[in-house]
């Protein structure tokens, strides 16, 4: 053999080869759900622009947020302090005495 | 609404499909102004206190004909509000101005009976239940 060394080294790189082959991840076997593959981030431009609330920075989005508890909101709206969300479809006046 | 304030709250103030107002009838002389002012009062403060000063006033319904000024202010102190302050408000002219010109205005629109609604605009009179409350809450939308 004339070149003992560089059969051996070639040899060597052929076997670490074959074992990080055989150690690479194995590709899922399943395919995940379309809608569980992350899309390309959209930009969503807004159509309306939002409108002003008496106190916007303590009034939740409903939109954003559905689990907001609405009693906890109040606002004031003329002479009235509004219980709940002020852009509610339906407006309950209780017209009444503590007494 | 006393009875079924709190059904409404439940199923329909805190999903957001409601929102709640309310208007004041003073119809028990000095002891619905003072209750009133201080309603008010807590408001002034912070929105969603005048809606615990609502809640305080029904709960103590019992003592309202006697509790004065000095009771609204135990109340107060009651709610974590600032007492000082809303000693201050309880004699603020534009608050006892705010409240008669309200109650007048309920007057001149005819409502007189107590309780009475407004759903979107739909009087209602009496003690409604809360079956009636789902109907006309189910007609408005």
């Amino acid at each position: 053999m004339r070149h003992p060394h560089r059969v051996q080294s070639l040899l060597t790189v052929v076997a670490l080869g074959l074992i990080l082959s055989a150690c690479a991840p194995v590709a899922p076997s399943v395919s995940p759900p379309a809608q569980t593959v992350p899309s390309p981030a959209v930009t969503v431009t807004p159509t309306v622009a939002p409108t002003p609330t008496t106190a916007p920075e303590s009034v939740p989005d409903a939109a954003v947020d559905p689990s907001v508890d609405w009693t906890t909101v109040a606002t004031i709206e003329g002479d009235y302090y509004i219980l709940g969300n002020p852009a509610a479809p339906i407006r309950l006046i209780d017209y009444g005495d503590f007494l | 609404m006393l009875r079924v304030e709190p059904e409404i709250k439940a199923a329909y103030v805190a999903t957001g499909q409601v929102s709640l107002a309310f208007h004041p009838m003073l119809d028990h002389g000095d002891a619905s102004r003072w209750s009133q002012r201080a309603a008010e009062c807590a408001g002034a403060q912070e929105p969603l206190a005048f809606w615990r000063m609502h809640d305080l006033l029904f709960a103590r319904q019992n003592l309202l004909l006697r509790a004065g000024e000095a009771g609204m202010v135990d109340f107060a102190a009651e709610i974590g509000l600032d007492t000082e302050t809303f000693r201050a408000c309880m004699t603020d002219p534009a608050i006892a101005a705010k409240i008669e010109r309200m109650d007048q205005a309920r007057r001149d629109a005819g409502i007189r009976r107590r309780p009475s609604f407004h759903v979107n605009g739909r009087l209602l009179e009496g003690a409604v239940p809360f079956a009636g409350f789902v109907q006309a809450f189910a007609a408005a939308e």
